[in-house]
């Protein structure tokens, strides 16, 4: 592989089709304001580090002290997921379907509403936090309405204030899922063939293999013929939009439709969310109707596998859509294209089934559970990192197998692979009865949660920003503060994510807001590398600030106008 | 790491550390993977490659064989199942009540004189099945029972105590000493204090102990037993 040095002044090979300007401008917008929430919701873990670490200048006492971190946990947990990781799969969501889509967004002003209302609900979880409510990120009823004392903790307005808040989220998050059915649900999809394996068959009876340019010429010409827009009856729509076309006989194969893989992963996100999003309208409903009388008998086990229903597939969501555009943004620098490749598309039924069952691993240590359950949660769990062994392993062979450059979007997505797959072991262990009963709330859990969330989706939404903001804004990002970017986050998250490993492994447990005095070595050390992790962002913001801010150059005009202008088909890269 | 690998002593050669050895196997290799990546440079590679198709496939029936075998190889350790091996008509398991609440453990042997206050406030046998049967009086809590009682001494088992619900464990302990009991669910912000200590005293010699399953599993399961 080979270092480029000109990044980040290659044109970018993303599809033709230009996104209408008022997307851009949306697309724009959640990014800011993902990087703000980032900022905020990174300070309140710095909070959470420093009260931990002991360091004298903001001691308090005890119970104060406690109240403080429950409630800086509480909030930098929610809005991390609500106003982080879920905000960069919608930007990438909507930029995604419209691009690889080829065709407009449905419901522009809807995707617009979907931001307010998304930073309604930032702001909203911020207020409950600064009124002292700290039930924790996953809101595990009933401690909502019995905080101990509420007189020294939070009190109802508070809660009802966090339960308005999620309603809000839920809202936000379902706009967003009908937005993509109803993009890629409804007029023309950009439609290829397996035309790839069709050339392996032909070349397998020559006996030799063709040369990479040679192929490349011939693949070229082969896309021109079978590469065309065209609108899907819904039957064969959903079976190309889910996948499932990828696991038909080879006969059938060559004549079913694939869609760009990135549209396959948008649709299989949205429908594992909208499947999951009832969860959180019935925790809800079981938390308003429980704040009359807390202490009446709700179903409590019902309303928590209620929320994991909805909690699980969020964890999903940030990560799901990334994958599916690794294979077009990480060898877009290569000089391989993305072909129809089976196995790239077989893992995507799996995720919708797995995604959609695999929350009942939180239920593990509920004996109370059905043993039913307690089967479909290993069952899924384990299920689950099928699909995440494919992806991880043909997205690495296809990037080997490409001249790949390695510039500050290729870094980022094999530094989130990295960080998925070892966050993914973890997932495995906690994944079984027999392991995850001494894994289970420990810090090492927050390690995982680090891994798969931090060191894996932010990581690859960082590599999109990175190689779309030129699309967007006719500008590039500088490349020395990018790198310096990924040095420090790398450097910073894995450390935080490795050093909860370690201790939790041991049996630190988690949310103990006062940490047992055996683990106390390891506070410093986590302050110092959640500090890095929140510099490089201040690095971040900068740079996107001021590309944002100064007048393209001219070698950018010309290099956006080169790339608006290439014949059809030049750079589309699935089938 | 010194806890974990006692752990993985103490419990034989259980999921626990054949994991381990998994992972670390698999991490080795992916890094190997990245290696050779970094470091090769693909002159002319095809679209047309017939490694590729038989990677991915193989890859794919490796890593699914693979987690088929977790899946049995754990099975046995799901609570149900791991509980099934106890006959609750059994004359010697001693039943015990737990009560959780903010922020409390009360742990009552059935047939022991209630003495509120006493320290250690759990005392029972070596040996003999444990049926924990916790109720919560306001939200969820965590019973985990710590290997020692010491801080930083590894889970030896936990459940959640989900209010309104008979929450049962089965647990046999084989060594008589202190073991800390710590709240394992987030439940308000005296959390961390909500501890307790039970005592296991040795085995009488002069009992019966003819019911008492012994070896196999009694080393393996989350329930001991
Ligand atoms: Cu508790």
């Amino acid at each position: 592989m080979q270092r480029e040095e000109h990044y980040p002044r290659e044109p970018p090979p993303l599809p033709q089709y230009d996104i209408s300007p008022e997307l851009k401008k949306l697309v724009l917008m959640f990014m800011g304001a993902m990087l703000i929430n980032f900022l905020i919701a990174g300070a309140l873990a710095i909070g959470m580090r420093t009260i931990q670490t002991d360091v004298p200048i903001i001691k308090v006492d005890g119970i104060a002290q406690n109240v403080l971190f429950y409630a800086l946990l509480t909030a930098h947990g929610q809005v991390m997921f609500f106003g982080v990781v879920c905000a960069n799969t919608i930007w990438f969501g909507y930029y995604a379907v419209s691009k690889w889509g080829r065709k407009p967004l449905a419901g522009m002003g809807w995707a617009k509403a979907s931001f307010w209302i998304m930073e309604a609900s930032v702001i909203l979880i911020f207020v409950a936090g600064l009124s002292g409510f700290g039930a924790g990120w996953y809101n595990l009823m009933p401690l909502t309405f019995l905080p101990g004392h509420p007189s020294v903790t939070w009190g109802s307005a508070a809660a009802i204030t966090f339960l308005v808040a999620d309603v809000i989220v839920g809202v936000y998050i379902t706009i967003f899922c009908i937005v993509i059915f109803a993009t890629l649900l409804r007029g023309k999809l950009p439609v290829g063939t397996q035309i790839f394996e069709y050339m392996h068959e032909k070349d397998r009876d020559k006996g030799d293999e063709v040369s990479l340019v040679k192929e490349n010429k011939e693949a070229q010409n082969i896309e021109k013929e079978f590469i065309h827009q065209e609108n899907l009856p819904a039957s064969v729509r959903w079976v190309s939009l889910i996948g499932i076309n990828s696991w038909f006989p080879k006969k059938w194969r060559d004549v079913t439709p694939a869609v760009p893989i990135v549209c396959v992963a948008a649709f299989v996100t949205a429908l594992v969310q909208i499947i999951g999003n009832p969860g959180l309208f019935v925790q809800l409903a079981s938390g308003f109707a429980s704040l009359q009388n807390p202490v009446a008998s709700s179903n409590w086990l019902l309303t928590k596998n209620a929320w994991w229903f909805f909690a699980h597939p969020i964890v999903y969501f940030p990560l799901l859509l990334f994958l599916g555009g690794i294979y077009f943004l990480a060898p877009r620098y290569g000089k391989e294209r993305v072909p129809f490749f089976k196995w790239n598309y077989r893992t995507w039924p799996f995720y919708l089934a797995f995604s959609t069952l695999v929350f009942s691993h939180h239920v593990f240590m509920d004996i109370p559970n059905p043993v039913w359950l307690q089967m479909m949660a290993q069952t899924a769990s384990l299920g689950i990192v099928w699909p995440s062994g494919m992806t991880i392993i043909t997205v690495l062979v296809f990037t080997w197998r490409s001249k790949m450059t390695w510039n500050i979007t290729t870094r980022f997505f094999i530094a989130g692979i990295a960080g998925w797959m070892f966050g993914g072991f973890q997932g495995t262990e906690t994944g079984m009865w027999g392991t995850d009963m001494y894994l289970h709330n420990t810090l090492s859990m927050v390690g995982h949660i680090h891994l798969i969330l931090l060191m894996g989706p932010l990581l690859f939404a960082f590599a999109v920003m990175y190689a779309i903001i030129p699309d967007l804004t006719k500008k590039h990002m500088s490349k020395t503060l990018g790198e310096i970017h990924f040095w420090l986050t790398c450097f910073g998250g894995f450390g935080l994510a490795i050093l909860f490993n370690i201790i939790g492994t041991e049996g630190a447990v988690r949310r103990e807001a006062d940490i047992a005095s055996a683990f106390h070595w390891a506070m410093p050390y986590l302050l110092f590398f959640a500090l890095l992790v929140g510099i490089a962002q201040f690095l971040l913001v900068y740079n996107f600030a001021t590309t944002l801010r100064r007048k393209p150059t001219q070698n950018e005009t010309t290099e956006y106008e080169k790339l608006h202008s290439q014949p059809a088909g030049e750079g589309i890269t699935y089938t | 790491m010194s806890n974990m690998v006692n752990l993985a002593a103490n419990y034989g050669w259980g999921p626990y550390t054949l994991l381990y050895i998994f992972i670390i196997t698999v991490i080795v290799g992916a890094a190997g993977l990245l290696i050779v990546m970094a470091t090769t440079r693909m002159k002319t590679q095809t679209f047309a490659s017939k490694k590729r198709f038989h990677f991915e496939r193989y890859w794919a029936i490796g890593t699914a064989a693979v987690l088929i075998w977790l899946w049995v190889i754990s099975y046995p350790w799901m609570p149900p199942v791991a509980f099934s091996s106890i006959n609750p008509t059994q004359k010697n398991i001693q039943v015990v009540d737990v009560t959780a609440g903010q922020w409390f453990w009360l742990m009552h042997k059935e047939g022991q004189p209630i003495t509120p206050g006493q320290t250690p406030h759990l005392t029972i046998i070596a040996g003999q099945p444990v049926k924990f049967i916790a109720r919560s009086v306001d939200v969820n809590h965590g019973l985990g029972i710590f290997a020692g009682p010491a801080d930083g001494s590894p889970i030896l088992l936990q459940m959640q105590v989900v209010p309104g619900l008979d929450n049962v464990f089965y647990y046999t302990f084989d060594k008589p000493g202190y073991y800390i009991v710590r709240c394992l669910e987030y439940c308000g912000y005296a959390h961390p204090y909500m501890t307790s200590i039970i005592n296991v005293l040795p085995q009488p010699t002069s009992s019966p102990n003819t019911l008492t399953p012994a070896g196999g599993v009694a080393g393996g399961g989350p329930a001991g037993v």
